[in-house]
């Protein structure tokens, strides 16, 4: 006040308060309606627009450094003869066809036949790198370049939206990209952090299935099952257990679905148990466990219906423990929280035999995930 | 910024179980490091180190 008295400045004057008929003040109520009427859309495309770009360079920053810590990973590993970036980043440009799905009957095979065609693909891609490359350093370099290729794909398809909305002037268009926004950026921050732990072949929270099943493992004589799959027997108070996990330490998830037919084929346990990490909820906590029924199994769905359809044709009883875990803990290196339930875990699972199976009989445990850095 | 995040830095860690005399020790991440590998002999009774657990902790 003390500043406007000495501008000489009368506040009432200012802001037309004593007279309520000024036309000047009138003016300055009415024009900003006027303008957020006809422009208030445009205003907020403006604001929001900003939001999503600045949210967008950092989607590009974590995409270019991804690319390049996959590719000088290449270089200083692999000591490639010819520099790998143009193969690199012919990767990232391929695109999986899904089957038509008007009629879904049947789909699930042409699903699976898609996806291990693109899988194959990309290991014996990945293996011509470097003709003494070990399974465990090209199941690394597999994972870290899916973690890049979504990378580039989720700043592909956000930069697409964005400049549609752009493009069209269209305000409605761009909401739906700014309620998304903070979930992918979650996402992307993840997928980044994830390629050190590949990287460095440290577990990730995903492999605390494999962890539990690979310690009941210890000391049993192994067997591989299915590609990248292995299993061995075991005894717990006169019940026989099969224990199945992908084999470690390569970043790998097996092929659970094909193990389990190739299993029952041969024994016939009374009950599955499924143990795996699931995503929590807002609120829950890391590493707190939580029992149900059912194939507790995530990826494209195609292992999942071979296990349900197995199991239900033998009439097994499927029961699943989950690690709870967010979405970033899942794909980085394991947190304290999420080792110290192993445990807990196993004498839950110890547990769920002798309720559920008398002596004589016997289970099958599989230890569910991405076995990077977990040996059994 | 009331709702800025600070950055955490994680780091990775190694623990290791002697398999006769059950010591537990704790130590940073090594290359080459996995869960359930044979590491070196006991400093105190000569027994077989497995690595039981790998994880980050914020530092």
């Amino acid at each position: 006040m003390k500043l406007l008295e000495f501008l000489g400045i009368n506040f009432d004057e200012l802001l037309g308060s004593g007279d309520d008929s000024n036309p000047l003040m009138w003016l300055v109520w009415i024009v900003p309606i006027i303008i957020f009427m006809f422009y208030g859309q445009r205003i907020q495309l403006q604001i929001t627009s900003s939001e999503i770009s600045r949210s967008m360079e950092k989607l590009k920053t974590f995409k270019e450094e991804a690319r390049k810590e996959l590719i000088e990973y290449l270089k200083t590993t692999l000591k490639p003869a010819t520099d790998p970036t143009a193969k690199i980043d012919k990767f990232f440009e391929h695109f999986t066809i899904m089957p038509v799905d008007m009629d879904p009957n049947g789909i699930v095979p042409k699903v699976r036949h898609i996806v291990r065609s693109r899988e194959d693909y990309v290991r014996l891609q990945v293996k011509t790198l470097s003709p003494e490359l070990s399974s465990l350093e090209a199941s690394k370099i597999e994972n870290i370049l899916e973690a890049a290729t979504t990378l580039h794909l989720l700043y592909k398809i956000v930069r697409h939206l964005f400049l549609t909305a752009k493009k069209q002037n269209n305000f409605p268009l761009i909401l739906p990209l700014q309620m998304m926004m903070p979930f992918i950026m979650e996402e992307a921050e993840a997928l980044k952090t994830a390629v050190d732990a590949f990287k460095h072949g440290q577990p990730i929270g995903d492999g605390i299935g494999p962890m539990i099943v690979g310690k009941m493992m210890l000391g049993t004589a192994k067997k591989t099952v299915a590609f990248e799959t292995i299993w061995s027997e075991s005894e717990y108070e006169g019940r026989k257990l099969y224990l199945m996990k992908a084999e470690g330490p390569s970043a790998t998830v097996g092929r659970p679905g094909d193990a389990l037919e190739r299993i029952i084929s041969e024994s016939k346990p009374d009950i599955i148990v499924m143990v795996d990490a699931a995503l929590k909820l807002e609120g829950e906590e890391s590493g707190s466990i939580a029992q149900g029924f059912g194939a507790a199994i995530g990826g494209i769905g195609t292992d999942r219906f071979q296990i349900e359809e197995v199991a239900t044709k033998h009439k097994i009883p499927i029961y699943a423990i989950v690690i709870k875990q967010s979405i970033k803990e899942a794909i980085t290196l394991m947190k304290k929280e999420i080792v110290d339930s192993a445990e807990k875990v196993t004498s839950q699972v110890h547990d769920l035999i002798k309720e559920n199976t008398k002596t004589g009989q016997s289970a099958l445990i599989i230890g569910v995930g991405n076995t990077l850095g977990v040996s059994q | 910024m009331i709702f800025s995040k600070k950055k955490e830095i994680i780091t990775p860690y190694s623990v290791e179980q002697c398999n006769s005399c059950k010591a537990i020790s704790k130590r940073k991440f090594k290359e080459g490091d996995y869960v359930f590998k044979n590491t070196d002999t006991c400093s105190s009774c000569k027994g077989q180190l497995l690595i039981t657990k790998i994880f980050g902790e914020v530092s």
